[in-house]
């Protein structure tokens, strides 16, 4: 795989204001859900998704995003995959139509942006958000919605679950999801984002592999 | 012919070394006459370093002048038209972000529909321009009236042909071809045309130039850089995804 310059632009002093930290600590979180849903599966009531959960340690797979607007003609698409390992190890990877990645290793976050000068660190992303995003991400994962405080979940139809947001600032950003799973346990099809009736983002998921091996390097490094 | 500019006037003034006192009894140690030159200096200067902040641009016969207009006006698109961009914006001290654009360009009435989303698809900004800026939605730091103007002003810089009268059209010093806009907010935009078929978009007061690849066939340059200059500078580079015809 061919290796891609990282330019890493850290430094001591920050221009971002907590505003847009929080703001985007916010939009990592809302993102997040859809990752943890990959773990799920097997859906007709908590206990069984507790069961298949459990029995999840690792994912991959790849996904098709599509953006759904009402003053789009035509749906946005973007390709790439996701590789998770609990506890909370996490790669985000869009190969198109913008290659960016996010990783998220031992609570650290960042996120690298194509640019003219190769991969760059979007510091936006640069969150202390995974204080809490990360432990959020353990409970989706060992299948415990009940009790959650930034979502209520109910199961609807047939493998379906909805989560609502209970904080009315995230309620702004997302009015709820739903995440269809697959008849394989531990398995999810899709996830639909929904922000208003008429705008959502779904996301469907193919070549997933439950439990395999992934090595520490895709969670740290971009290559 | 050339146009002279206050702003950069003001500039030479302020530039100037601030005068230094004596030790003793805190007047200005610089004596009249010495003073009485750089008055001088700054009269006579003032209007040329005015007048090299906006080059020259050298008439040319009416037939080429024609030509070059038809060119300039070319870079702007016709119709209705929805544009898909992915955006790289660098911030002043290298700081980076992405984000998706879709715009929805008429510029038969001059309107603008603008959304920001992330990379995940998040819609962080839609806002619409006829004339006045009406956001829609707006979260985090994009929720900012200043910011909606600015971003509106921005599009518009990029994609719509400046509303006033083209000043002129002709050469520049180095050979390029170009037109001058005077907008009817008494800005002065410049568009030339290289020879190797890319374009620059240079507005004045505030200083923003648009570095545009050549268009390809179909009449829109795949990557585009807009940089704002000044104490908060950033650059915008826009790679086109997408371009739908809305006619």
């Amino acid at each position: 795989m061919k290796r891609i310059e990282i330019i890493n632009n850290r430094v001591s002093d920050d221009p971002f204001p907590s505003r847009v930290k929080r703001f985007g600590g916010r939009c990592l979180f809302a993102a997040l859900v859809m990752v943890a849903s990959l773990g799920l599966g097997w859906a007709d009531s908590w206990e069984s998704i507790r069961n298949a959960a459990s029995r999840v340690d690792s994912i991959s797979a790849d996904f098709v995003q599509e953006k759904h607007l009402p003053i789009l003609t035509k749906p946005l698409i973007s390709k790439g995959r996701l590789l998770y390992r609990r506890p909370d190890a996490l790669r985000w990877e869009y190969t198109s139509p913008v290659k960016s990645v996010l990783l998220m290793h031992g609570g650290d976050a960042r996120r690298f942006i194509q640019s003219d000068r190769g991969l760059v660190e979007d510091v936006s992303v640069r969150l202390q958000a995974m204080q809490f995003v990360m432990p959020e991400i353990s409970g989706w994962l060992g299948g415990r919605f009940q009790g959650n405080p930034m979502f209520d979940a109910k199961l609807t139809g047939i493998n379906t679950i909805v989560l609502v947001p209970k904080d009315p600032g995230m309620a702004r950003f997302i009015q709820r999801i739903e995440l269809l799973m697959s008849d394989r346990p531990g398995v999810i099809e899709q996830v639909l984002i929904f922000e208003s009736d008429d705008a959502f983002t779904r996301m469907a998921f193919s070549n997933t592999q439950v439990n395999p091996a992934l090595d520490d390097r895709l969670f740290q490094e971009v290559q | 012919m050339r146009q002279c500019s206050r702003p950069i006037g003001f500039k030479i003034i302020n530039s100037a070394r601030p005068v230094r006192k004596n030790r003793i009894g805190g007047k200005p140690r610089r004596p009249i006459a010495q003073s009485k030159l750089i008055f001088l200096t700054l009269i006579v200067v003032w209007p040329l370093a005015a007048c090299a902040y906006m080059p020259t641009i050298q008439p040319v016969d009416a037939g080429r002048q024609y030509r070059v207009e038809a060119r300039c006006r070319s870079i702007y698109p016709e119709g209705r038209l929805q544009l898909v961009h992915a955006i790289n914006a660098r911030f002043h001290r290298g700081y980076h972000t992405a984000l998706t654009g879709v715009i929805i360009l008429s510029p038969a009435d001059s309107r603008v529909h603008c959304v920001l989303m992330t990379l995940e698809g998040f819609v962080l900004f839609e806002a619409e321009d006829n004339g006045t800026v009406t956001v829609n939605r707006a979260f985090g730091p994009f929720d900012n009236p200043e910011f909606a103007k600015g971003i509106m002003r921005d599009i518009r810089l990029i994609f719509l042909a400046p509303e006033g009268e083209m000043q002129t059209a002709g050469t520049f010093a180095d050979g390029t071809e170009g037109c001058r806009f005077r907008t009817d907010d008494n800005r002065f935009v410049d568009v030339v045309g290289a020879a190797d078929g890319s374009w620059q978009i240079k507005q004045y007061k505030p200083l923003k130039t648009v570095a545009l690849d050549a268009l390809d066939p179909s009449g829109f340059s795949s990557r585009l850089t807009l940089h704002a200059g000044g104490k908060a500078s950033y650059t915008l580079v826009m790679t086109l995804i997408e371009a739908t015809s809305l006619q």
